[in-house]
């Protein structure tokens, strides 16, 4: 059974470049009694509820920046709440940025392996599926290359049929199926309906609000880290249309 | 405490099959691409051993079958703490796309480091046991002690590359110290001069106060002269140990969630 639920959760970034504290500055700042310049903050999700259950598939729209991506690392864990309480019940198989939880220089069967045992799956378990997996991604002699190599497209078909392969309770997607070509998309689609049948929780995070509207049945708005709107994904998408419109009419 | 430590044993172990392949990995990738294979892990400490062997037996007028050993054993030993805090420090960077996949127990990235430079030390050991072996005209049984010895090493190594790959992420500069650090206790530890060249000296604190001298002690006694250590080496060797396991513990207990947001 897969559960996901989200109380009042909060996500605040504080911003650090990665190397700007340097241990000569923290001395320094020590010894001199300075307090520690403030960090800029930036407040990713603010107050999100959320319930779902197993059969819900929920998408989740909004412009650039607006906390789709953040909601969804929340979501798996990868970020932990600032305040507030997230309960994900169920087996978590994650589709985010292109490179991630792979390992650039190992070849296509060597990633498999590590996505699979990433998912707890064990060598048993995974001999058993390698071979549909490589299947499904119709990479052929690519996957004794280094995937490094791949294209955007080529490392989709491996992450999807991966992550897809060992029947997640709990799918997050996060836009990168927009990478497959056409035909990829469709075999795809359809993988991703027998997923949704075998009752699992999927959150999918898209700027195609066409893929929404076909994909999901329900839609989460989101603006500025908080949920604008939520619900049947016709009404959703319609109102998102609107606003967008008005904003560029706006501008004009 | 207990029960959490507990529950965070267990969540490494569902990942077993994860961190073991990407052991695997490094080692095969190490070897797979190499005339020598295996070999390479050997080659450096075996030049090292027998260029300053030839050289030390003149200068200190050692004997060179009974200096060689010491010698392969210090450097082997010298070689894991080197890579365990070097390539400690980068572990977390290193599997950042891992990190950045799910949440994971960040402990097996240092224990990635530890294992697979603990299997060339364990090489370089084995040739150092074997040398020593036909030198002291066979096995001593004191090599039973080796057991406690080294998992005393593994557990000192592998806290050391925990705490540094925390320090590394919020203190760049981390690496360049450890390098610093790392140069002057390869001079004030007996790796490639004998101990009592310290003892003989009047330097005997630093025998005495540097946990990698101590260690290094524990492994090399039964090898090298075929008998145990003492309980007291043993107790002098948990001061030092169990405080930094404990300090590992305590950085990732504090920092483990917050660490992606600190990358």
């Amino acid at each position: 059974m897969a559960r996901v639920s989200l109380r009042d959760v909060h996500l605040t970034f504080t911003l650090r470049k990665r190397g700007s504290t340097s241990i000569k500055d923290s001395v320094l700042r020590a010894l001199s009694g300075r307090p520690a310049p403030k960090a800029p903050t930036v407040e990713a999700i603010r107050g999100l509820d959320l319930e779902m259950r197993d059969g819900d598939r929920l998408g989740i729209i909004g412009h650039n920046g607006a906390g789709k991506s953040s909601l969804l690392r929340l979501l798996a864990g990868v970020y932990r709440p600032t305040s507030g309480k997230r309960i994900v019940e169920g087996r978590i198989s994650s589709l985010f940025e292109l490179h991630l939880g792979f390992d650039e220089d190992a070849n296509g069967w060597e990633n498999i392996r590590y996505r699979g045992y990433l998912l707890k799956e064990t060598p048993a378990s995974l001999d058993n599926k390698i071979a549909e997996i490589a299947e499904f991604t119709e990479l052929g002699d690519a996957l004794d290359r280094p995937i490094r190599y791949y294209s955007a497209g080529m490392l989709v078909r491996l992450a999807f049929a991966i992550s897809t392969a060992i029947e997640p309770e709990v799918l997050l997607v996060d836009e990168v199926l927009a990478a497959g070509d056409m035909a990829f998309m469709e075999k795809a689609q359809q993988r991703m309906n027998q997923l949704m049948d075998r009752a699992s929780v999927m959150v999918l995070v898209s700027h195609s609000l066409k893929t929404v509207e076909q994909v999901c049945n329900r839609v989460l708005w989101m603006d500025h880290g908080q949920a604008k709107l939520i619900g049947e994904p016709s009404t959703v998408v319609e109102s998102y249309r609107n606003f967008m419109k008005a904003k560029a009419m706006k501008a004009a | 405490m207990i029960s959490g430590l507990k529950s965070y044993m267990s969540e490494m172990w569902e990942y077993r099959y994860f961190w073991t392949q990407l052991v695997r990995s490094d080692l095969q990738k190490r070897y797979r691409r190499s005339i020598l294979g295996l070999g390479w892990s050997l080659l450096q400490p075996l030049a090292m051993t027998a260029v300053l062997s030839l050289v030390y037996s003149r200068v200190l007028k050692m004997d060179f079958g009974s200096f060689a050993p010491m010698l392969l054993t210090g450097l082997a030993f010298w070689g894991l703490i080197q890579s365990s805090s070097v390539q400690g420090c980068g572990c977390f960077i290193a599997a950042e796309p891992f990190i950045r996949q799910q949440p994971l127990p960040t402990v097996i990235f240092s224990l990635r480091i530890v294992l697979t430079s603990g299997f060339h030390f364990l090489i370089a050991l084995t040739l150092a046991v074997l040398m020593a072996g036909t030198n002291l005209g066979g096995v001593s049984p004191a090599l039973i002690t080796l057991i406690p010895s080294l998992l005393l090493l593994f557990v000192f190594a592998w806290s050391l590359a925990t705490i540094l790959a925390y320090c590394h992420v919020y203190f760049p500069d981390t690496q360049h110290l450890a390098e610093v650090a790392l140069q002057v206790f390869m001079y004030l530890t007996p790796i490639v001069y004998p101990p009592s060249l310290l003892e003989q000296n009047g330097l005997w604190f630093l025998l005495e106060f540097n946990p990698l001298a101590l260690i290094l002690q524990l492994i090399r006694d039964p090898i090298l002269a075929g008998h145990c250590p003492t309980l007291w080496a043993y107790a002098k060797v948990g001061i030092f140990v169990i405080p930094l396991g404990a300090l590992a513990i305590m950085t990732v207990a504090k920092l483990e969630r917050r660490l992606i947001f600190a990358m």
